[in-house]
């Protein structure tokens, strides 16, 4: 089923076109430039209302709902907020299953000097897990330092010993905190920065939504 | 595997406390004209987020042609038998100076690289020795 509105304004026509699952098609044809746009609707009823609406608005831009609705499917046929939805249960399974995780890590640091020369290497090797907070929801990450430079790390027994029975002992997540970043700091191995180690500027993304421009790139 | 690529740019002012990648360079002058971008990579059916590579960008500063860097960063992941993609490698590179006196210098200061092992479920064995009382 197809169908072609004029629109008397900027001698624009606006082709429908509707295809399985309730996928409809719209073609902006002004001048020699061609725009498709893709929307999900329950009828073509429903599409010519939303034409309806962005024609006979006096403003050079759509409607905001309109334009959402007609602009979100553009790209390469996905739509960014189902993928954003998607990706948003991702990083709550994520945060869930990493914190039964653990593996070894192994940090670098390199310090340049003002012209751009390597100054300082540090190889610290950890044991990575998360520590779920006692006071408070979700955790933190915590390294359990076994080398430095090569060398194994002093009393590692004794150290995560010590560790445990002080945690037990904390009274406020913040306290778990300071315990966690204190045995980091030990051996110079700056506190996490990465909460969850998910990335910070995708946690960003999924938690503010409307803080970010965002545009997909490709597949 | 199908991946999204996804551009991002922060358009609202970023969060200056706390414990992210924004408190290396908290001291910055012109943090209002700070800005974050970068791209995502989502796997397409899952949404799993693969690698994401970016940065935080000082905005208009003259005397340069592009936006310097103030902290790049890139973090990859991998698939892993638990259902997620897991950390596999992560790199941060600070650019600012901000305690030298070359206020202008947006040169790396330094590079940190996280590698990470395959993930593994936490594995431990329990024996209890149960005493009775001594009467």
């Amino acid at each position: 089923m197809s169908c072609r509105i004029p629109h008397r304004r900027e001698n624009v026509l606006l082709s429908a076109q509707q295809h399985d699952y309730g996928e409809f098609t719209l073609q902006e044809i002004g001048g020699n430039t061609l725009k498709t746009y893709s929307m999900v609707a329950q009828s073509m009823s429903v599409v010519l209302f939303a034409v309806a609406v962005v024609c006979s608005s006096a403003a050079a831009h759509p409607l905001p709902g309109a334009a959402t609705a007609l602009e979100r499917q553009e790209v390469d046929g996905v739509d960014l907020d189902d993928l954003l939805a998607r990706a948003a249960t991702s990083a709550r399974r994520y945060a869930e299953v990493i914190q039964d995780l653990t593996t070894e890590e192994t940090t670098t640091i390199l310090t340049y000097d003002n012209a751009g020369r390597v100054t300082g290497r540090r190889v610290f090797v950890s044991q990575f897990m998360i520590h779920r907070f006692t006071h408070g929801d979700g955790g933190m990450e915590y390294r359990h330092v076994l080398s430095v430079d090569g060398r194994q790390a002093g009393d590692r027994e004794l150290r995560v010993q010590a560790l445990a029975r002080e945690l037990a002992n904390a009274s406020s997540e913040s306290e778990e905190r300071e315990l966690i970043d204190r045995e980091s700091r030990k051996f110079g191995l700056a506190p996490g920065n990465v909460r969850g180690m998910l990335s910070s500027s995708a946690e960003g993304i999924l938690s503010d939504r409307e803080g970010f421009d965002l545009a997909i790139a490709g597949r | 595997m199908d991946f999204i690529l996804v551009d991002y740019r922060r358009i609202r002012g970023l969060q200056t406390s706390g414990r992210g990648l924004i408190s290396l360079f908290v001291d910055f002058p012109d943090m209002d004209r700070v800005h974050m971008r970068g791209r995502l990579w989502l796997e397409a059916s899952s949404g799993d987020l693969w690698r994401d590579e970016g940065g935080y960008l000082a905005e208009g500063r003259p005397g340069f042609s592009e936006d310097p860097q103030l902290v790049q960063f890139e973090y990859r992941y991998a698939p892993s038998s638990y259902g997620i993609f897991t950390p596999e490698r992560f790199e941060f590179t600070p650019s600012f100076r901000i305690r030298s006196s070359r206020e202008g210098d947006f040169s790396p200061i330094e590079r940190r690289i996280q590698e990470f092992a395959p993930f593994e479920r936490f594995d431990a064995d329990v024996q209890f020795f149960l005493e009775e009382p001594v009467q």
